[in-house]
This record gives C-alpha cells, sequence and structure tokens, in this order.
C-alpha cells in the first residue's frame, strides 16, 4: 500500500555488523525478516544503507528473496528473485535474477522488473533480456492471491 | 564385669571417639581467608584518570567508593561513571550498578543497568543499555552475551552476543537480532 512507506520498518534477523555511528553499510545474515506495513520480504541475507540517520536502500540476496505487499485496491502482489533492492528515496524496488511477479492481474517474470511503490506500476526487461507476462482474461477465476 | 558394665563402658568409648573427631573436623577459617574479605585500603568520592601510552587520557572513572582487594589486587568499584574520551574532548559515559577492575586494569567488568550515552553534540546521539559489559581497553574491546539495546534517533536495535570495537565503533550481534527503523515521517 502506499501507506507501507511511512510506517516503522522492523528487521529481524540471525546476525549483525555495521558502525555505530551509523555511517556506511549494515549487513545482516542469518535469516532476514523485513515487515513494513504490508509489505513484507524473506531473504537469507541484507545489506542496509543509512543517510542522515535514515534507511536509505536495503539489497537482499537468497535462493530466492520473496516478497509480498497488498496493493491500494486490496488485491495482493507476491515476488520472488535471486536479488530485490529497495530505494527508499526513489521508493522503487527491482528485482534482479529469475524474478516471477505474480497478482490478480496475471504474472510476469524475466531477469529484471523495476516496481514503484508509490504508483504501483511495473516495468520490466529494457536489458535485453526476455520478458513473459501473462494477463488474466476478466470471466476467468481470478489467482488466489493471499489476504 | 557384668554384661551392663561393658556395655556402659563400650558406650562412653564410642561417645569419647565421636567427640574427638567432631572437634578434629571442625570448620576452621583458612587464616588468609579471613584477611579476603577486608580491602587494603578504601577511596571515597574520587575521580581517577588513566593516561595510555602517549601521556594522553585514555580513561576516567568516577565514583562514590572503590575497594582494593589485596589477595589478587583487584578492584571493586560501586556505581561508576566511566568517561572514554573522543575527539575535542568529548566523552561517551558508560554508568553501572559495580565495576570490577582487574589488577593491571586490562579488563573491567560492569554489572547491572550498564546505560551509556553518545558524547553530547555528537553527529549521531546514541545509548546503550544491558545488564552486563565487560571492557577490555588494551585491545579496545567491549562485549557481553545479554541481551543489548541501542537506540538512536530513528533506530532502536536489540540483540544478543554484542562486540564492538570503542575506536572504530564497529559492531555485531551474533544472534537474535531485531532493528526497527522509523522513517522521518512516521516521527
Amino acid at each position: 500500500k502506499a501507506s507501507d512507506r511511512n510506517q516503522a520498518m522492523t528487521i529481524d534477523s540471525g546476525s549483525q555488523s555495521g558502525n555505530m555511528e551509523g555511517s556506511g553499510k549494515t549487513v545482516l545474515g542469518g535469516g532476514v525478516v523485513v515487515t513494513q506495513g504490508t509489505l513484507e520480504i524473506k531473504s537469507s541475507a541484507a545489506e542496509i544503507y543509512m543517510a542522515d540517520g535514515e534507511v536509505s536502500r536495503s539489497v537482499f540476496t537468497g535462493k530466492q528473496v520473496k516478497m509480498k505487499q497488498q496493493m491500494d485496491d486490496g488485491t495482493w502482489m507476491d515476488a520472488q528473485a535471486d536479488r530485490v533492492e529497495y530505494d527508499m528515496k526513489t521508493e522503487t524496488i527491482t528485482f534482479i535474477g529469475n524474478y516471477t511477479v505474480k497478482s490478480d492481474r496475471g504474472s510476469n517474470s524475466g531477469q529484471r522488473m523495476v516496481y514503484n511503490t508509490k504508483t504501483g506500476n511495473m516495468q520490466s526487461g529494457g536489458d535485453g533480456t526476455r520478458v513473459r507476462t501473462v494477463i488474466q482474461p476478466k470471466s476467468a477465476q481470478p489467482a488466489q492471491g493471499k489476504n | 564385669m557384668s554384661w551392663r558394665a561393658t556395655l556402659g563402658l563400650v558406650l562412653l568409648l564410642a561417645a569419647i571417639v565421636s567427640g574427638w573427631s567432631a572437634w578434629k573436623n571442625r570448620d576452621v577459617p583458612e587464616p588468609n581467608q579471613v584477611l579476603a574479605d577486608r580491602s587494603d585500603y578504601v577511596m571515597h568520592d574520587f575521580e581517577m584518570i588513566a593516561l595510555n601510552g602517549e601521556g594522553q587520557e585514555a580513561v576516567a572513572v568516577r565514583a562514590p567508593e572503590m575497594a582494593r582487594n589485596p589477595q589478587d589486587e583487584t578492584y571493586t568499584i560501586t556505581t561508576p561513571l566511566f568517561l572514554l574520551p573522543e575527539e575535542e574532548g568529548r566523552s561517551w559515559e558508560l554508568r553501572a550498578k559495580t565495576g570490577w577492575l582487574s589488577a593491571k586494569g586490562e579488563e573491567l567488568r560492569l554489572k547491572g543497568d550498564v546505560h551509556g550515552i553518545s558524547p553530547a553534540g555528537s553527529a549521531r546521539k546514541a545509548e546503550f543499555r544491558s545488564e552486563t559489559l565487560n571492557v577490555f581497553p588494551g585491545r579496545d574491546l567491549a562485549q557481553t552475551d545479554d541481551e543489548v539495546t541501542v537506540t538512536q534517533p530513528g533506530s532502536r536495535l536489540t540483540g544478543r552476543g554484542f562486540e564492538t570495537n570503542l575506536k572504530t565503533k564497529e559492531y555485531t550481534f551474533k544472534s537474535q537480532v531485531r532493528s526497527i527503523y522509523e522513517p522521518r515521517s512516521a516521527r
């Protein structure tokens, strides 16, 4: 949801290393779970970058990283990829490496996709790799989103 | 001699032997154990500044009382306040209910409501809380296995298996880590 980005972000992990002065990169391992409103990301490891005391960017890696978020219309979007980059400044999430995104409107898979959490727009491909999109016909039973 | 008299004699002997054995094994405190409970000197309401190899202030401690144990030459400090200097004369403040300092000052153990505050005016205020903290000044190392909470404006971090380098401020939590970040818009 658009309101997710104004919520507190909670990150649980098995281990964490960083700098007390909040500069540089914080490295998390041992299984990472991020929740922020309806947004949830699960990965093996993560890197968190801070700027003026705020999280500015996070990079998640895993076999695979899993993410889900509720849209403003109440439906759910599920995604997974080898690598997920969440840029809090531009409020975009980039899926890199064997991504698949599923929502009630259909599914989309490929090697690279940029998802705008503000507008819900998804822009895929553009790097020479192939993209596969499946759009659900109106009459078909919508795919079971997780509520 | 009748069997009654014999029995009486035997019982008397038994009583004497058991009494003697009880006296022999009575709890006699070791001579030097008596001394251990009494420190050889006590300081009241003091400030002590330890200098490093270059003669600069390494750490300062203020406390209402510090007692020295003559046996192992260690120190016990009541409600210590440690000042760990940073640049421009500003210091981290570290408080606890009790402090224990090894004879040569290689190890400091803080116990009970350990509470650290970053220097006033530092770029990012930070507060540190735990039940214990072991500090090894010579190795610039502080660590504890107890749960630690570090709060900074907009974030709160808790975890176990904490270690930090006092000089570089790098830290590690080895398990059960939870970070909560509040975006500025939510503060």
